[in-house]
């Protein structure tokens, strides 16, 4: 291919490796400029790949509308027309194919001998946009541009893609063919919608789209959700510390607490008096009195008690400061003479307590004088 | 050889649910080549380098899923779109 002085470089390559895989590329509008100039030659003098080429544009179209489903607020273009002319319009004075009529279907490739010599200047017709945008070539025929060669998505008003690929790019490498074709849309296409009508919504918005004042409000929204964010991170902390210092004084209190109630029972353990046993009772028989600090449970322990007769039974009695006494209850002493009892008497208004052998029927006032006795002194 | 009835706008509904079967069918990288191709202005090379393949593989992808995608819009009255390398040139 060599012998060929004009060949572009990749159209080199093309004819050389017989690479027609770029024909899909080329119905997905994904060729550099150049390499689909090139391709475009190739095309003309490839039956096969023109036939390919209406399957595969076909498919690309479905597949565009998959991905990106026309929308009313959408700028849509319409598909240049293949390299190959029409057979219902004339060819323009230039020797380029006449522009697709709008709305009607692309017509199957012409054999190769209708095409233009691949040499000739390639031009392509342009859709009114409204106007010529700055750096978009200038038009020297209404509605015709030279194109020497025309750039992907020049002349369509497209967006010019980004010279880096950008994160959105990676994104879309990385995510969008995770899951389902999404119904996003990136970027108006234009080649990648051919063989499909395009909708006259679509038509009537291929006027320049005005600047979408969403990313700023988007931008605003986030600055903003940025400012309380901040703000609440700043009262979350300081919150968090006064809590913090709630708790250190709460846990001071506590253990200050806990200190004075250990001290308290340091000082005031159980009041312990003892019974002793008279010149009547048996020598061998005690009681003791415990009484918790605040004198709500006391308890009366005996032990040594003789055993009575039937009707006879030990009885208790609180004497008072003037020598008067109350009766308690009576003791149950078991077989063992160990008797355990509960005392509800306020201790704190008597001055002794003593232990008599009543009758089992009981009596007001003590009949015997007591086996076993104790005092009450502070403790 | 263009199936009339993927054109009928009636019919378009039908033929995205068979490209979106079709593409689903597809592996993982070649879904993921085809979709971006279809949702971004990247060329098949800015492709390639971004997704880490050979730009002969990501060309072979597109024109072997597009044929998928052709064999299901016409319930395969077209060639196995896996065979797209046999294409002749």
């Amino acid at each position: 291919m060599s012998q060929i002085p004009d060949l572009p470089p990749v159209l080199e390559r093309l004819l050389e490796t017989g690479d027609h895989d770029l024909i899909g590329a080329y119905a997905l509008d994904a060729l550099p400029a150049e390499e689909r100039v090139a391709f475009e030659a190739h095309l003309r003098s490839c039956k096969q790949c023109q036939a390919e080429l209406q399957v595969l544009q076909e498919a690309a179209g479905i597949l565009h509308r998959a991905i990106v489903p026309p929308s009313p607020n959408a700028v849509s273009f319409p598909a240049p027309p293949p390299p190959a002319p029409s057979t219902t319009a004339g060819p323009e004075p230039d020797g380029r194919p006449a522009p697709e009529p709008e709305g009607e279907e692309r017509p199957a490739p012409e054999p190769v001998d209708a095409l233009p010599p691949a040499a000739e200047p390639a031009t392509e017709p342009l859709p009114a946009t409204g106007g010529p945008e700055p750096g978009a070539v200038a038009i020297e025929e209404p509605g015709v541009v030279p194109v020497e060669p025309l750039p992907v998505g020049e002349g369509f008003d497209l967006p010019a893609p980004e010279p880096e690929l950008s994160a959105e790019t990676a994104a879309v490498v990385e995510g969008i063919a995770e899951a389902p074709p999404s119904r996003r849309r990136l970027r108006p296409r234009g080649r990648v919608s051919p063989g499909l009508e395009p909708s006259p919504e679509a038509m009537a918005a291929v006027a320049p789209a005005r600047p979408s004042r969403l990313p700023w409000l988007v931008a605003a929204a986030g600055a903003l959700f940025g400012i309380v964010a901040i703000v609440a991170a700043l009262a979350l902390a300081e919150t968090k510390d006064n809590l913090e210092e709630e708790i250190a004084i709460q846990n001071t209190l506590i253990d200050d607490l806990n200190a004075q109630r250990d001290a308290y029972l340091q000082q005031t353990t159980a009041i312990v008096w003892n019974l002793a046993p008279t010149t009547l009772g048996s020598p061998d028989s005690s009681g003791i009195i415990f009484a918790d600090p605040v004198g709500t449970s006391v308890i009366l322990s005996v032990t040594g008690m003789p055993a009575l007769g039937e009707n006879q039974a030990y009885q208790i009695w609180y004497l008072l400061p003037d020598a008067t006494s109350e009766a308690g209850p009576q003791l149950d002493v078991d077989g063992n003479g160990n008797a355990l009892t509960r005392l509800t008497a306020d201790l704190t208004q008597y001055q002794a307590i003593a232990i008599t052998v009543e009758p089992a029927s009981g009596s007001e006032l003590p009949s015997t004088d007591p086996v076993l006795q104790g005092f009450f002194t502070n403790p | 050889v263009t199936d009339n009835r993927t054109r009928d706008e009636a019919g378009v509904e039908d033929a995205i649910a068979r490209a979106v079967a079709a593409v689903a069918s597809l592996p993982l990288d070649q879904r993921k080549v085809l979709t971006v191709a279809v949702a971004s202005d990247l060329s098949y090379a800015e492709i390639a380098r971004q997704g880490g393949f050979e730009p002969s593989t990501v060309l072979s992808w597109m024109r072997g899923g597009l044929h998928a995608i052709a064999e299901a819009l016409t319930n395969g009255e077209w060639a196995d779109p896996g065979d797209a390398q046999g294409f002749p040139g």
